[in-house]
């Protein structure tokens, strides 16, 4: 689903270049689970970028289901995004102004999918986070877990084929935390194809292949036993 | 889609209501006074709407005598008569004449002060497609003694619009039969007429036996109002060409030589904005107006550009979450769009509620008679316009802004504004209070000129006199009033004249002297005084003497100054001179003196002596009048019973000249003080928004040592540069637009340079005011908790 062969990016300022990513490569599959792990600073969060189509890379290429994307121009990006990627984020980011109901509907709304169409996906997908009783509260209204459960149902009410974490437990106590890991193991058990940074070996075990990053370059890849072929 | 953005527009709304209070205060005020100034422009501009307006000119009549002309607005008789049967450009014609000479219009029920009477041919009210409720436009007038009246003045005088065959008497000897009732003329209109008379009354006047044998072939008396109307696509240029070789032909005393147009038709919807020789006027105030409605509008939508930019880090978390979860730039646009929509409707919501409360006191600010209904689609047509127009330059800026977010930076709280938005910003204030500072700079020299031309020296002294114009019946018993009004208490002296000083509004060009080159008319304003007329108006006589009220003084004329400099008479004393015919000299020449509008410069005049002129003159002393005043009506009943007394004192007169212009200074004041008090919200908005993004500098500067001072300084400082850098760039834009409304006066007051560093100083002040004082309340907070809160 994803090959990602040489890639490169840099962050210039005045006199200085940083390498963030560093001639970079690997594939993820169709279904897979895969965790990026690595210390502050060695290219994690700018490689979940790139591959969310969120930034450019500056080099290298990057396939998405089959298409090269590196060089899309934003528009095209932002389209191929809406329709194929979701993300998850430490911080839960949901729209302060906008209900739980109406946080989750909006990807709904900017696919242009018809209102009631988007009311029963919405409940659909609330009633699977276990937030359907939430749904017209407002994110400050919700502990942590709830606001990520929330995060999460908006990652997938458009059924994406790619949902992109950003350490998703990163402010969660562990229960609450490994309830939203367990969110995320049914998604891909459903065939969602899920790309995970975090810095937690715990929730790296859920996923089937962990991919460990220095200085935006791979260092090791290991496919955990209980997925070894 | 728009449900949701609704919904999030009014909660962000909610979420700000500091910020976006000040916000909506400035545009609510800002939309109100434009909407007020654009209704005042378009009612200066909507003059005249009667009938085919389009079509329909009033002729002015040019008089010229070698290198000097003068334009009229009233003409000779044979000029309507002329254009209707030989210029066949010419559609219509009629004629209009004030009906003078009557002090009382009166029913059998109500009486008024002879006003709002006018002669007119016939064809007028078909000309004016002036609709009758009673009566037949085709045949108006039954005979010399039938009036048409309006419904206003059927109510008026008998209280009822069935007025049909009911009488108007005037001065209770002339009776006049209704014979129809029209609608009211607009109010917005040189036609402030209610009772119309046939002008045969007038031509009846003409019996052969005089130097004109008819009205239509008077062409020595500027009689009337003569209007046009041209057929559809007829020039104007050619009507005038026309015209002018049918006066040649037809005027005996037509000056053959002359090669210049002698009439200019000037467009009836231009009368209120250009003078009778299309020379801009009132034209320049509407242009300057319309200038201020865009300075204010621009300053209300920088108030709201810049409270919106400034606030932008604080939606840009939004933004890049609505980007990341599919919103494109386009929807993310019309979502920011949608929300300054609603943000101006509620705006013009305000607006329209402080418009109903004020329009009362806009029209009396404005001496405009102007109906603030909400149902007028007129009124409807002036909010649109402004608040379009408005929204459209207000809100594209912030939607791009705000929709441009890179997502990833946003999120991670690393952008600010955007690249370039602090800098435009910057540029914003400045251009902002650069519209404040033209504006203090024009209400400064509005002012001083309108108190320039109430406070010069016309040449003779207005102080403490009144007239009134005295009747026949008074006039035969002349000496015996003078003595009586003498003797009262306070009154210092009388004298008479038969022109208004104010503004006398005569001219002849029936003149002669040794010398005068008889290819030339010499166009001068006489001015009829007794002996003691000169003295009472402390005139200055620069050479020979004053009239000794001997029986050889109606040989005599005092000249002013321009009249001899432009009549080109040297050592003119002695000097032989004719006016109308009548051959003396030139006893004296009075120093210049204003007999009209400071406007216009002082014209040649010429002072005649006249045994019994109609108009007298009462200066009175320091001391109480009321009883000398109540003795002269007692006067005055006793010879004229059934007459009101009216009278005016000159200084009154004087300020009622300019009434117009000190409107024009009082709405300009007004308008300026609002829109530096948006300017000012705007400027408040944006230093408490910086104060709080500094919070954490502060409390660290403070922990650190810094003083209240320093840090309010430090907080003031960038403000106040872009203030300095506004006033460098206003203050040459201001003194140019200045000098172009000067150009409306012939006497100008000076552009000093304390106007343009008092406004300069005066801006710093009221925004060193209004940043310091969030400057300081930052300063005195406490660090620590600035630090944490960080």
């Amino acid at each position: 689903m994803i090959k990602i062969t040489d890639l490169e990016k840099f962050y210039r300022t005045d006199e200085v270049q940083t390498i963030a990513i560093n001639k970079l490569s690997f594939e993820v599959k169709e279904g897979e689970f895969v965790s990026v792990m690595g210390p502050s600073g060695c290219g994690k969060s700018t490689l979940l970028n790139i591959l969310g189509l969120l930034d450019d890379p500056d080099g290298g290429s990057y396939i998405f289901n089959g298409i090269e994307v590196a060089g899309f121009n934003e528009r095209k990006r932002a389209n191929l995004r809406k329709h194929n990627i979701g993300f998850v984020f430490q911080s839960f980011n949901l729209i302060d102004e906008l209900s739980v109901f109406e946080n989750v509907e909006l990807p709904l709304i900017y696919t242009g999918v018809k209102p009631a169409e988007r009311k029963e996906r919405v409940h659909e997908v609330l009633e699977k986070m276990q937030i359907m009783h939430r749904r017209k509260h407002f994110p400050q209204q919700l502990s942590g877990g709830q606001q990520q459960r929330v995060a999460v149902a908006r990652a997938v009410v458009n059924n994406p084929k790619l949902i992109l974490a950003d350490e998703p437990t990163g402010n969660l106590d562990s229960s609450n935390g490994n309830e939203v890991m367990d969110l995320l193991t049914e998604l891909n058990a459903a065939g969602t194809t899920i790309i995970m940074v975090t810095h937690s070996e715990h929730d790296a075990k859920y996923s089937h292949r962990i991919i460990r990053m220095l200085d935006g370059q791979k260092v090791t890849e290991n496919i955990l036993a209980e997925y070894q072929h | 889609m728009f449900k949701i953005h609704l919904k999030s527009a009014w909660r962000n709304l909610c979420k700000s209501k500091f910020y976006n209070g000040l916000s909506l205060l400035g545009l609510s005020l800002g939309l109100c006074v434009a909407i007020f100034i654009a209704v005042w422009i378009n009612s200066e501009l909507s003059y005249n709407e009667i009938g085919d307006a389009k079509r329909i000119y009033r002729v002015s009549s040019i008089l010229s005598s070698g290198e000097n002309s003068q334009t009229w607005g009233v003409s000779v008789g044979p000029v309507a008569y002329y254009a209707k049967r030989e210029v066949p450009e010419v559609e219509d014609a009629i004629r209009l004449r004030d009906f003078y000479g009557y002090r009382i219009f009166s029913s059998s029920s109500n009486k008024f002060e002879a006003r709002g009477g006018a002669l007119v041919d016939p064809e007028f009210f078909n000309f004016f497609d002036l609709k009758f409720i009673e009566g037949d436009a085709s045949s108006p007038f039954s005979g010399n003694n039938s009036v048409i009246i309006s419904k206003k003045a059927a109510q008026k005088y008998f209280g009822t619009t069935e007025a049909i065959g009911k009488t108007i008497a005037a001065d209770y000897k002339e009776h006049f039969t209704v014979t129809g009732i029209i609608e009211n003329l607009p109010n917005n209109s040189s036609l402030d007429y209610e009772l119309f008379f046939p002008i045969s009354i007038f031509s009846n006047e003409y019996d052969g036996s005089g130097y004109w044998e008819s009205m239509d072939t008077d062409w020595g008396n500027f009689n009337f109002l003569t209007f046009l109307k041209l057929k559809k696509n007829a020039s104007a240029e050619k009507v005038v060409q026309k015209l002018t070789k049918i006066q040649k032909a037809k005027d005996r005393n037509a000056i053959q030589s002359e090669t210049r147009d002698a009439y200019y038709l000037q467009p009836i919807q231009q009368i209120n904005l250009y003078s009778y020789g299309g020379e801009p006027t009132q034209i320049k105030t509407v242009r300057i107006f319309g200038i201020v409605l865009i300075l204010i509008l621009c300053i209300a939508s920088i108030n709201y550009i810049n409270l919106n930019t400034a606030r932008s880090i604080q939606r840009a978390k939004e933004v890049s979450l609505r980007k990341l979860i599919g919103a494109d730039r386009k929807q993310l646009f019309i979502q920011f769009i949608i929300e300054s929509c609603i943000f101006f409707l509620l705006a013009i919501v305000l607006a329209m509620g402080l418009i109903y409360l004020l329009a009362p006191s806009f029209n009396s600010v404005s001496g405009k008679n102007i109906d603030f209904s909400f149902l007028d689609p007129e009124l409807w047509r002036m909010i649109g316009a402004v608040f379009i127009s408005t929204l459209v330059a207000s809100s594209i800026y912030p939607a791009i802004l705000l929709s441009s977010f890179k997502p990833l930076e946003a999120i991670k709280g690393n952008v600010i504004t955007g690249v370039g938005a602090g800098s435009f910003r910057k540029v914003l204030v400045c251009l902002q209070f650069s519209f404040s500072v033209i504006l203090i700079i024009s209400t400064i020299i509005i002012g001083k000129q309108l108190d320039f031309i109430t406070s010069k020296n016309p040449g003779y002294d207005r102080s403490q006199v009144f007239h009134f114009s005295m009747p026949e019946e008074m006039r035969s018993h002349k000496e015996a009033i003078v003595n009586q009004i003498k003797n009262l208490p306070n009154i210092a002296s009388v004298s008479f004249s038969n022109s208004n000083i104010i503004n006398n509004g005569m001219t002849t060009g029936d003149t002669n002297w040794d010398g005068k080159d008889p290819q030339s008319d010499f166009i001068v304003n006489p001015i009829g005084v007794d002996e003691d007329f000169i003295p009472m108006m402390k005139m200055q006589l620069v050479a020979g003497e004053n009239f000794k009220g001997r029986a050889n003084d109606s040989l005599h004329f005092i000249l002013n100054e321009t009249a001899v400099k432009q009549a080109g008479i040297k050592n003119p004393i002695g000097k032989s001179f004719e006016l109308w015919e009548t051959k003396g000299i030139i006893a004296g020449v009075v120093k210049d003196f204003n007999f009209a509008s400071m406007k216009n410069k002082i014209e040649p005049a010429v002072m005649y002596y006249d045994p019994n002129p109609y108009r007298i003159y009462i200066k009175t002393t320091d001391g109480d009048i009321s009883a000398s005043m109540a003795a002269i009506e007692e006067i005055w009943n006793t010879y004229n019973p059934g007459f009101p007394f009216s009278y005016s004192f000159l200084d009154k007169q004087y300020e009622t000249m300019y009434c117009n212009d000190i409107r024009t200074g009082k709405l300009f004041r007004i308008f300026s003080i609002l829109a530096i008090f948006v300017s000012c919200l705007g400027l408040f908005g944006l230093s408490t928004y910086t104060a709080q993004l500094k919070n954490r500098e502060i409390g660290i500067r403070k922990v650190l040592g810094a003083s209240v001072a320093q840090i309010t300084s430090l907080l003031s400082k960038d403000f106040l540069k872009l203030i300095a850098i506004s006033c460098i760039i206003a203050i040459p834009v201001g003194w140019y637009l200045m000098q172009f409304w000067l150009q409306n006066f012939a006497y100008k007051t000076n552009l000093d340079w304390w106007i343009f560093a008092g406004a300069g100083i005066l801006t710093l002040l009221i925004a060193l005011v209004t940043v310091s004082s969030q400057a300081i309340k930052a300063a005195l907070s406490n660090p620590v908790k600035n630090i944490k809160t960080e």
